[in-house]
């Protein structure tokens, strides 16, 4: 089908491979966070402090009183550190410094990932929130053993499903049936990446329930 | 095996504790020989199974009818420890074959005699 679509229109395999970089972009962008806000603001803050530069040189140059300091004397004071400052102050400014910059780092180097998997799909891009697939594997998973919804949590996260069945009283269960009806429902979901399995059956049971 | 199986299974039974209660009730009043309203009963969990709790009266004959006849007492199943002692697995026969729970233990406090003076003829 591929061959045939390649003959009679030229521009068909073109357009499928950047649809396909689209949806992957589109993916790319439902499935992990923005750095936006993050970069915006070290944009901001970047131009206040260039500015500032800017127009304390700008006085000195015209030679006018300075605004708020001289760039000779700042400087001077920088070079002097310990001394000429309350340690106390220069704590607090270190702190300051380094949980900011703690933040931008690590905005910048982890990978910002949302609590969301991707479904295959021919046709679209399919991205579910981790809640949503949780909910249906716990339906499945209720089923199996048989209990009331209460009895039920599922944790999906990204590379691992936990289930917890606590089981009514008077009737065991085996977690090998809850883990096989839990992973077929995942197989045919197919969830990308593919997160195992696990579950927990709860040592005491619900009576009547 | 999964996907048919549990589409003939859909949906979920309970069996309130109200309803395992009376049961208790109604066959420790069996196994014992007193009217089900005299029975309390409470559930607990025992690791994952039913563990039953049972105050009840049990039956007597009267003491004037034993000194009359010592053989009464037989015929009533026996010493009083006896009796609950075998009422114990009776009442757990009973109420996992009514139920369909599993229950792990019976434990019976006796709180009082009842006496039956027309006692059952064997």
């Amino acid at each position: 089908m591929n061959e045939a679509a390649e003959r009679y229109e030229g521009d068909a395999v073109p357009r499928a491979a950047s649809r396909d970089a689209v949806l992957d972009r589109v993916v790319a962008r439902e499935t992990t966070s923005s750095r936006a806000t993050a970069a915006v603001i070290a944009a901001v803050l970047v131009i206040g402090l260039c500015v500032y530069a800017l127009l304390e040189t700008a006085v000195r140059a015209v030679g006018q009183p300075p605004w708020l300091i001289d760039p000779q004397t700042a400087a001077e004071r920088v070079i002097a550190l310990p001394a000429g400052f309350p340690p106390l102050l220069l704590g607090v400014i270190g702190a300051v410094l380094f949980a900011a910059g703690l933040f931008f780092f690590l905005n910048a180097v982890l990978p910002g990932r949302r609590a969301r998997h991707v479904l295959a799909d021919p046709r679209a891009a399919v991205v579910v929130d981790d809640e949503v697939i949780a909910s249906a594997l716990a339906r499945r998973a209720r089923l199996a053993a048989n209990v009331t919804q209460e009895q039920v949590m599922v944790v999906v996260s990204r590379r691992q499903v936990l289930v917890n069945v606590r089981p009514t009283s008077g009737v065991p269960l085996r977690a090998a049936d809850v883990q096989a009806a839990v992973e077929a429902e995942l197989r045919d979901m197919a969830p990308s990446p593919m997160p195992e399995v696990r579950v927990n059956l709860a040592s005491s049971g619900v009576i009547g329930a | 095996m999964s996907a048919p199986a549990t589409r003939l299974l859909a949906g979920h039974n309970r069996i309130s504790t109200q309803a395992l209660t009376s049961v208790a009730r109604a066959a420790a009043a069996e196994a014992l020989g007193v009217p089900p309203q005299d029975v309390r009963a409470d559930w607990a969990d025992d690791d994952g199974l039913l563990a039953l709790s049972l105050v009840t009266p049990i039956a007597i004959p009267s003491l004037t009818a034993v000194l009359r006849d010592p053989a009464r007492v037989a015929s009533f199943g026996g010493p009083i420890w006896d009796r609950a002692v075998a009422a114990k697995a009776e009442i757990l026969r009973r109420v996992t074959e009514l139920s369909g729970a599993q229950l792990s233990r019976v434990d019976i406090r006796i709180s009082g005699a009842s006496v039956r003076d027309g006692g059952r003829v064997r």
